[in-house]
């Protein structure tokens, strides 16, 4: 989709993946972070299903969503919480006509600029393949 | 009200369980008949839209309309009982919700018609004829056509108030009815029923531990399970964590268990996200291979998370359709 | 009442202002109704910025204030504080992240401006759902409670009642000193064990601030941090502490006798009396289980017999409850059940014996009066020490104990010391020799000591079997050829395991065993001494298998981290951001007790209760609630749904 620039939701928590993406820019590096809105939230466990589904309905392109790595989270299993969603959730945005491909869960360590940098990055791609989100 | 009060029902795309709901007010009903003057009833009287349509505006006291809106007509047909009624109730959870009928969201509508009427393998249709669609040299009048979504009465007209269940139990069909000719009604936009969940009052709360864990969801046509005990820890799905009380658990009585029929609490305005919150902690896993697998053995998840709600949903069953 | 925001965006020199279009910036924050107030300011954090930041608050009596600027990460806390010096609660302020995650990586100025405006319109539209939060305090009991009263326990005890706080000392045993005070010399510099814990344990049991009970197991801890009621059991002994000196004459009278629990089991004792020579307190007990007056019997001989009135038959178990603040776990170890495999020939063919054994032998007042000798009584002509008894393999225990190579050649010396003729082996596969002091030792033992080291290709390709009286140890060596020696004595150095009921201490205490059976650590690198529960510690080798140093270290470090939580009459500080449970929602589903890694929430009748004194404010539970009952402070659903709508437009 020629033009097309997709605009992502990305859940950070605040004890490292918010501080990676402060790394990124810190660190300057280069990336699509013009399609990307960032939203801070304490764990990735925080992350309410609903919270994915309305940033769809309002029309994000994508939501991607960042905790600890496994073993790291501050509160303990707030990212395994988080993880035991997400299956869940991309058979729901499956059967309600979004590709699952749209939403994501990872992990980036609170020094890895360099992973927030290539983890947006390749959701950028991907949505850019995808095109916009059509609504009804 | 020098006059006995005017009571209307009618049916949109319903499958009439909450007609029987009124008849199952049983003795009450008689009582209620004599009590009210029955002016508009398709499945019970002959009263025609035109007698409708001659009613001064508000003339109606209290209209109950049941089932969810997937024609034109049935659109037409709920504004018109809005402007002929003084309160409106949404009567059962097609009404309130959606409703099953509201499955019919994660498809588009001519996939449905399609299937229904071409790709069934009993069906002879050899011209591919759907209905909704003008046939030359037809005798037959035009069917009315299908919404591209189910909705429900609210997202149609104006909804003073909800009688929920699939079909709602005749208590509260009878608490609402009287509230109304009582003129006692609670605050506008209220859903009869409990506040709070159906766990709240279920008869086998007790047995429900505080750490479940589960290595595969059952199906119950699969399974024994022991009905002294809550289904969840034996790995069957009851959606009672998540759904509205007030039904007297009757399902549950009769060693079924929840299957969410009463929707959501007013707090949680997508009733599959607050079911999918509970289930996911339920996976007794860490890792993302396992979670997959233990959640693969929900074969429908979209279907058994909104089963009654999806056009109440977030998403509404398919509000973006990916190429 | 309506808002009044202020927005404030700092330049950050040429940072943001010539980054992107400051005009627009400022015009889309005028955009929005309840705006009372737009500012643009150089440098927001330095004195000037924060001096102007105050006055403008009250000059315009904003209600809330939106930061856009720098990373929250970086300021947020600087400018909760000036909110705060202008009489405005800390937590009415909302931070766009408009440097680190916009103009630091967005060249095109148009590109970043567009971001900066969202990121900005989110910000706005979440900080009127921002609350007032208030930071809340609980009074705290400062006192704590030590579950063992070995090394690591005693240190603990020692390091916290230096500092003026009561310390309740726990102790199953009837003793206290735990292992270290059954050994007779310490490696690396051979110091009397006895001599060492001497001390420490005499100050343990007269210190003003400690109070220790002996025969006495943990039944229950409830609580939480500051706020612990731990319920204890007290066996009976039967000998009243305060009058008893230890003197002796009750065992001389009595006519039971059997072999005694401690020193393995090897030396003898009687139904009344003090667990081992040199045993502190020096108090004697009764064991009921062989006692005749507690089969059925008329027997009165200790009570006649002892000088002081010590005897109490009467006394019963009692049941206290301990009011503390912190709880520190430092039940011990216990050894590997070489039993379980029969390789090791332990129970069926003669002199072998563990390690804990043989420190028996060699102890001056143990079963033998430090004599090493064999079942019948004779020396021994040679002797194999086995390392990695359980050790370093999947089959039992994977890890390796780090402390058994280094008495093992303590023992080795030892034996050499005592027998110097006798034939002194080691069966190894790598040593283990950390430590500042360790290779020395090594080097000793090896230029004085004579040992013949066999190499091993494997920890556990070695087998035990009998032959013509004597033992004979066959073992693969390096390069696989098979050799096989005789030996008149075996010596097995057992892997360090998790003491004999840590699970129902775990289980007590409702904190975790690691995979390994120890205490699970809450951050093994940088908090190893707490549980996974606040307020519940540990130390030594119930976290681990470690040396005594390290033990003693731990027991500190448990002190340090309690008395750094916890001070007298000062009240507990608690998480602002907790989550809470509305009533009138919560219907009782219990799902999200087990979902909150620090146990504070509790049931109440018919629903759910969060203890604010352990909430962390992670949000878990609000995000797994099925009715949405629970709120995250600060990131409720209504402020994060605002935020969404902000940055979508």
């Amino acid at each position: 989709m020629h033009g097309f620039e997709p605009k992502i939701i990305v859940f950070l928590c605040n004890w490292c993946s918010y501080e990676g993406a402060d790394a990124a820019g810190r660190g300057r590096r280069e990336f699509p972070s013009g399609n990307l809105r960032e939203i801070r939230v304490m764990c990735s466990g925080r992350v309410d299903p609903r919270f994915i589904l309305e940033a769809f309905r309002m029309g994000a392109d994508g939501v991607l969503i960042l905790g600890c790595a496994p073993g790291d989270c501050h509160y303990k299993i707030g990212n395994i919480e988080a993880l035991k969603r997400i299956p869940l959730l991309e058979r729901i945005l499956d059967q309600n006509g979004i590709k699952c491909d749209r939403m994501r869960f990872n992990s980036v360590s609170a020094g890895d600029g360099e992973k927030y940098a290539r983890i947006s990055g390749e959701m950028v791609e991907t949505l850019r393949g995808l095109g916009p989100l059509d609504h009804v | 009200m020098s006059e006995k009060p005017k009571i209307a029902f009618y049916w949109c795309s319903s499958c009439g369980g909450c007609e029987e709901s009124v008849i199952d007010l049983s003795e009450d009903l008689l009582e209620l008949a004599g009590r009210v003057d029955i002016v508009f009833w398709p499945v019970a009287i002959d009263s025609r839209r035109k007698d409708l349509e001659a009613l001064e505006n508000g003339e109606i006291d209290l209209c109950l309309i049941n089932g969810a809106i997937r024609l034109r007509e049935q659109a037409h047909m709920a504004r018109l009982l809005r402007w002929k009624s003084k309160v409106v109730i949404a009567h059962g959870t097609c009404a309130h919700l959606g409703g099953i009928v509201g499955l019919g969201n994660f498809h588009s509508a001519e996939e449905i018609l399609a299937r229904s009427y071409k790709e069934v393998l009993t069906v002879k249709n050899p011209g591919g004829i759907l209905p909704g669609v003008s046939v030359e040299d037809s005798e037959s009048p035009e069917l009315s056509r299908l919404f591209d979504k189910v909705m429900a009465l609210d997202q149609v007209i104006d909804v003073d108030y909800y009688i929920p269940g699939c079909p709602p139990p005749p208590e509260l069909v009878g608490e609402a009815v009287w509230a109304a000719l009582d003129e006692r009604l609670p605050e506008k936009g209220t859903v009869f029923g409990d506040r709070k969940a159906l766990c709240h009052t279920c008869p086998l709360l007790k047995s429900k531990p505080e750490k479940i864990r589960l290595k595969k969801f059952r199906r119950l046509h699969e399974t024994e399970w022991d009905p002294g005990k809550c289904f969840l820890p034996q790995g069957l799905i009851c959606l009672g964590p998540a759904t509205r009380g007030g039904c007297d658990s009757r399902c549950i009585r009769a060693n079924m268990p929840c299957r969410g029929c009463f929707g959501p609490l007013e707090t949680m305005e997508d009733h599959g996200a607050g079911i999918l919150s509970f289930i996911a902690t339920m996976i007794d896993a860490d890792r993302e291979k396992e979670i997959r697998r233990i959640t693969d053995s929900i074969p429908d998840p979209g279907g058994l998370f909104y089963r009654y709600s999806a056009p109440h949903s977030i998403l509404g069953g398919g509000k973006g359709i990916d190429i | 009442m309506p808002q009044r925001i202020g927005v404030y965006i700092c330049e950050c020199g040429p940072n943001i202002k010539d980054a992107l279009h400051m005009a627009e910036l400022i015009e889309e924050a005028h955009g929005h109704k309840d705006v009372v107030r737009v500012r643009s300011f150089g440098f927001l954090c330095s004195p000037d910025g924060e001096e102007f930041l105050k006055e403008d608050i009250q000059t315009h009596k904003l209600s809330c204030v939106v930061m856009a600027g720098c990373s929250p990460k970086e300021n947020e806390q600087r400018f909760r504080d000036v909110l705060k010096s202008a009489g405005l609660n800390p937590f009415l302020l909302q931070v766009a992240n408009i440097r680190e995650q916009c103009t630091w990586v967005i060249q095109d100025k148009r590109e970043a401006t567009h971001k900066a405006r969202e990121l900005l319109r989110g910000a706005i539209k979440r900080v009127s759902l921002n609350e007032p939060l208030e930071i809340e305090t609980i009074p705290c009991c400062a006192d704590v409670l030590v579950v063992g009263a070995g090394v690591a326990g005693s240190s603990t005890a020692l390091a916290v009642a230096r500092k003026n706080r009561k310390v309740y000392l726990i102790e199953k045993a009837p003793c206290i000193g735990g292992k270290v005070a059954e050994h007779e010399d310490l490696y690396p510099d051979m110091a009397c064990a006895s001599c060492v814990m001497e001390s420490q344990l005499d100050e343990v049991l007269h210190h003003d601030n400690i109070e220790v009970l002996t025969l006495t197991e943990l039944i229950e801890v409830k609580g939480f941090l500051g706020n612990f009621v731990a319920g204890v059991r007290q066996k009976a002994r039967f000998v009243d502490m305060d009058a008893c000196i230890g003197c002796g004459a009750c065992f001389e009278v009595c006519p039971v006798a059997v072999p005694g629990l401690f020193m393995e089991g090897m030396a003898s004792r009687k139904a009344i009396h003090v667990p081992y020579a040199g045993a502190l307190p020096n108090v004697a007990l009764i064991d009921e289980d062989h006692c005749l007056r507690f089969q059925g019997e008329s027997c009165r001989a200790c009570l006649e017999g002892c000088p002081f009135g010590a005897i109490q038959y009467e006394e019963i178990e009692e049941i206290r409850e301990l009011k503390v603040g912190a709880v520190v776990v430092a039940t011990g170890f216990g050894s590997f059940d070489p039993q379980k495999d029969d390789r090791y020939g332990y129970g069926k063919v003669g002199n072998v014996i563990t390690s804990l054994e043989f420190e028996q032998l060699v102890n001056s007042a143990g079963p033998t009066e430090g004599k090493i000798l064999l079942a019948d009584g004779r020396p021994p002509r040679n002797i194999a020490f086995i390392h990695c008894v359980g050790s370093r393999t999947e089959k039992f225990n994977e890890y390796c104990s780090g402390v058994c190579c280094l008495y093992t050649l303590k023992h080795a010396h030892q034996a050499r010391q005592q027998l110097p003729e006798a034939g002194i082996s080691q069966f190894h596969s790598d040593l283990c020799l950390s430590g500042k002091d360790a290779q020395g030792f090594y080097r000793k033992v090896l230029a004085e000591d004579r040992i013949e080291f066999s190499p091993m290709l494997q920890p556990d390709v070695i087998e035990l079997g009998t032959k013509s009286g004597r033992i004979m140890v066959t073992h693969t060596d390096p390069s696989g050829r098979v050799k096989q020696k005789e030996f008149d004595m075996v010596v097995l150095a057992m892997a360090m395991e998790a003491g004999e009921g840590t699970e129902g201490i775990a289980r007590t205490l409702d904190v975790k065993l690691g995979k390994n059976g120890f205490f699970q650590e809450a951050d093994a690198r940088l908090d190893p001494v707490s549980t996974v529960r606040e307020g519940i510690f540990m130390a030594g080798c119930a976290q681990g298998p470690k040396d005594i140093p390290s033990s003693v270290a731990q027991g500190h470090a448990a002190a340090g981290r309690i008395m750094g939580k916890l001070e007298p009459g000062e009240p507990l500080e608690l998480e602002p951001m907790a989550c809470e449970v509305d009533p009138e929602i919560c219907s009782g589903c219990l799902v999200c007790i087990d979902q909150c890694a620090f146990k504070a929430i509790d049931r109440v009748d018919r629903g759910v209760s969060i203890n604010e004194a352990l909430c962390r404010g992670c949000g878990v539970c609000a995000a797994s609630c099925p009715v949405g009952a629970i709120n995250a402070r600060h990131f409720s659903n209504g402020a994060i749904f605002s935020e969404l709508r902000g940055l979508m437009g």
